[in-house]
């Protein structure tokens, strides 16, 4: 910092300055010890002496300043002024001390102190001083005087602003600290190589790099060493066995000083090296740890492999595009489907050369290829999601579906439907058909009823002519004619009268179904008290026992309900045995159904006959015994099955017999 | 013996298609005690024709009963009865219809119609004996009718 053109001839210059200013301006005064060519050279000496010094002085940014025993300014150089605006007036008589505004370091003020009352000599004393042009830093060597007789008499010395130079100095310190905390603070180890591949610098985190090899970590190692260092330790797996390959490798790859190594180190650790070459032909090292993102790469890439191998697995085909509508996941299914060629199952395929393939074989029917194209990917963006059907030239049917994904683009399925649709189908035919067979079956049942309706009553007509006659005959013939034809007559009486009531019986049962089944709510219970009150006379005369309880309200048509009671009473009462009848009716509630009971302890009925009994004009047994058409029991099941329920019977030859019979509990519990 | 005067017969039309019957109700008549002459019109028009005395029954009696079937060729039964219920000279002769049919329906529409009385014939001769006795003894002699009146 200080010049070295300083060094100058100290002893000439004090002497020469002193005499120059003890004795002012006077030339005049001749010096005492010298002779006239002694004082001739002596004064041209002088004078040389002191032009010297002033060009020296004038040239110097240096100040000289001088002080007395007491410390005290006595002079000051005019450098002084103009290097720090001070006058030097004003400090004439202050004491040095008194300019000190700090120091460098704090006891430097102390020092320097002691050292000016002890009189010894100082060299470059820095302090900081209050200037018109703000705190300044001087820097000041002085030397103490003595008189003749060895007494002290004050300092003489130089001083120079130094403020740049110090500020300069600092800042170079600051940027260095900097330097350091920045690479400290980076989470990378940070290497600096020179020309010569000798380290310069690294961060502290590199020893977590080198593990062990701390002594080497240190400014002047060549590179190699490391290298060969971190090797013997055995942290590289890839120079085992072969050092001197990996050793040149390594070098060649350090002075390239590009790209990106990364490394798999011994003790499980994945590193990833950066190296760049400085301007001065250094190298750079960046290190990173990366085994967590490696472990995460690895889980990641387990995952992906497990999900592909799910997601092939699956019965359906998958393809998942992305925004820039490129194949980001797909299935082997997805291939399989559609048979795309095997070059097609790639990653990053533009979704538009699948469609592009369905179009060129025709699939989507002809036209242009490149207008079907266009209008498939748009669907596949529309940001709704979508279904279509595709039907392969095969017959095959996929149902495609698409939706959109978070994050742009869209996920797609595909499902093989063929089964599906052809199962579909096939349900719709069956349903269809058997709708139709329940029409025709309802118009055949309607038309038989009234069929049954018509012929019964037209012939009714007929018939009583010929019955009415016939009586007729036998009331004014009998026993006028001979025995032969009032036996014949008799037959014909008799046959009429029964074809009678089983016309009478079919308009009865045909009427059951042309009417009623309606929806009044019907108390079972009044029901069956009118049904008994109808068949009074029979329950008095036959001494049967009829009881019932806890009967529920149906609703039904009251009429039919009685008639369907009437008749299993009756029936019971026309098929009792010797012991005394007794019929109980009871009913109890069956899920959605109420099931009713009508039992005997009648003669009861064959298991065989347990159906035939319900069909129209079915008679078991012998008329003369037991008289009837025997559409009873078929009133009494057209009645159940209009109203929803069925009929059945349990007996036990010779004990009894129990007709069961369930009527709809819904429209009950809505009428209540 | 009638309320209309003794001496004179009861004029009876019997409105039916079917001979057979007719004949049965004319033997059944015949068989009681109430002297009568009993008409037969085949079809509604004829009987209309035979009240009205119009198309050739000019001058035949006034009926004092019709005794009428519901079902008929061309017009029926309920046509005659509605005419008849509807025709102030017509309107006080009473109509005791005498039908096969046992359809509440037809028993409802013709009382609706203003029919005197329904009867449904019975299949067994003797009822239908009895019936036309006890239509004869309740019409012909228990009933009080309206005055005869000449016709305008």
């Amino acid at each position: 910092m200080r010049p070295k053109a300083c060094t100058f001839d100290w002893a000439g210059m004090e002497t020469s300055v002193r005499k120059t200013r003890r004795h002012g301006r006077g030339r005049a005064s001749a010096p005492r010890r010298a002779g006239p060519a002694r004082r001739q050279s002596l004064e041209q000496r002088l004078r040389d002496a002191e032009e010297r010094l002033r060009d020296i002085m004038e040239i110097s940014s240096d100040w000289v300043w001088e002080t007395d025993a007491d410390h005290r300014f006595t002079h000051l150089s005019g450098r002084f002024f103009e290097v720090t605006g001070i006058a030097p007036e004003t400090l004439i008589g202050t004491t040095r001390d008194a300019l000190i505004h700090a120091t460098l370091n704090p006891d430097d003020r102390q020092r320097h102190l002691a050292e000016i009352q002890a009189h010894l000599p100082f060299r470059d004393f820095i302090y900081q001083v209050r200037t018109a042009k703000g705190l300044r830093y001087f820097r000041t060597s002085g030397k103490p005087r003595f008189d003749a007789d060895g007494r002290f008499i004050g300092y003489r010395g130089i001083g120079a602003d130094v403020t740049e130079a110090i500020e300069a100095n600092r800042r170079a310190e600051a940027e260095h600290r900097y330097f350091i905390e920045a690479i400290e603070a980076i989470p990378a180890s940070l290497m600096l190589h020179d020309a010569d591949d000798r380290l310069v610098i690294c961060n502290t985190i590199t020893r977590r790099f080198y593990p062990g090899l701390d002594h080497l970590l240190v400014p002047g190692t060549p590179f190699e060493t490391l290298l060969r260092a971190q090797a013997a330790r055995g942290f590289i797996p890839d120079a085992v066995g072969r050092l001197e390959e990996w050793i040149a490798e390594r070098m060649q790859a350090h002075r390239n000083a590009q790209g990106t190594i990364t490394r798999h180190l011994a003790d499980g650790r994945w590193i990833q090296i950066i190296e760049r070459r400085t301007s001065d032909g250094g190298v750079i090292g960046i290190r990173v740890d990366v085994t967590e993102l490696k472990k995460q790469e690895q889980a990641l890439a387990r995952q992906t492999a497990f999900l592909q191998a799910v997601l092939d697995n699956i019965s359906q085909g998958l393809s998942v595009v992305d925004g820039d509508m490129k194949l980001a996941a797909f299935n082997r299914r997805f291939l399989e489907m559609f048979d795309f060629p095997e070059s097609f199952g790639e990653v990053g395929r533009p979704f538009e050369d699948f469609i592009r393939c369905i179009a060129e074989r025709g699939e989507y029917g002809s036209g242009d290829v490149e207008e079907q194209v266009r209008r498939r990917v748009a669907l596949a963006r529309d940001p709704n999601p979508y279904c279509v059907e595709h039907v392969r030239p095969d017959g095959t049917v996929i149902e495609i579906r698409g939706n959109p994904m978070p994050a742009g683009g869209f996920v797609m399925t595909y499902t093989d439907i063929t089964e599906h649709k052809r199962i579909t189908r096939a349900l719709k035919e069956n349903a269809q058909q058997l709708a139709e067979y329940a029409r025709d079956l309802q118009r055949s049942n309607t038309e038989l009823e009234q069929f049954a309706y018509i012929a019964s009553h037209d012939l009714q007509e007929p018939l009583r002519m010929v019955s009415s006659y016939c009586q007729l005959l036998q009331r004014r013939y009998r026993g006028r004619l001979d025995q032969d034809a009032d036996e014949f007559i008799g037959y014909a009486v008799e046959g009429a009268t029964r074809m009678q009531k089983m016309i009478n019986d079919l308009l009865t049962y045909s009427r059951v179904g042309r009417t009623g089944g309606g929806g009044e709510a019907v108390a079972c219970d009044e029901v069956v008290r009118t049904a008994v009150a109808n068949l009074r006379i029979a329950i008095e005369e036959s001494g049967a026992r009829v009881t019932w309880r806890d009967l529920p309200t149906v609703v039904g048509d009251r009429t039919q309900l009685v008639q369907l009671f009437q008749n299993l009473i009756g029936n019971a009462i026309k098929f009792r045995s010797e012991r005394p009848l007794e019929i109980d009716i009871w009913a109890r509630r069956d899920g959605a159904f109420w099931e009713f009971a009508v039992s005997d302890n009648g003669i009861g009925i064959e298991p065989q006959y347990a159906e035939r009994i319900f069909l129209i004009f079915q008679r078991l047994h012998d008329r003369s015994r037991y008289p009837g058409t025997g559409i009873g029991l078929a009133i009494c099941r057209k009645v159940v099955e209009r109203h929803g329920g069925r009929i059945w019977v349990t007996s036990e030859p010779g004990k009894g017999t129990t007709f069961h019979f369930t009527l709809s509990a819904d429209a009950a519990r809505r009428k209540e | 013996m009638g309320i209309q005067g003794a001496d004179r017969p009861i004029e009876i039309l019997l409105v039916e298609d079917n001979a057979g019957d007719a004949r049965l109700t004319q033997e059944a008549l015949k068989e009681g005690k109430v002297r009568n002459n009993l008409y037969v019109a085949r079809d509604g028009g004829e009987a209309l024709a035979f009240l009205r005395q119009r198309d050739g029954y000019a001058g035949v009696p006034r009926p004092d009963l019709v005794l009428l079937d519901l079902n008929l060729p061309r017009k029926d039964g309920r046509e005659v009865l509605a005419e008849m219920k509807q025709d102030p000279s017509l309107q006080t002769i009473p109509v005791v219809v005498l039908t096969t049919s046992e359809a509440e329906q037809d028993i409802l529409r013709t009382y609706q119609l203003n029919a005197n009385c329904y009867i449904t014939k019975p299949m067994d001769l003797d009822k239908f004996m009895m019936i036309v006795r006890s239509i004869e003894d309740f019409w012909l002699t228990i009933v009080q009718l309206p005055p005869r009146m000449e016709r305008v």
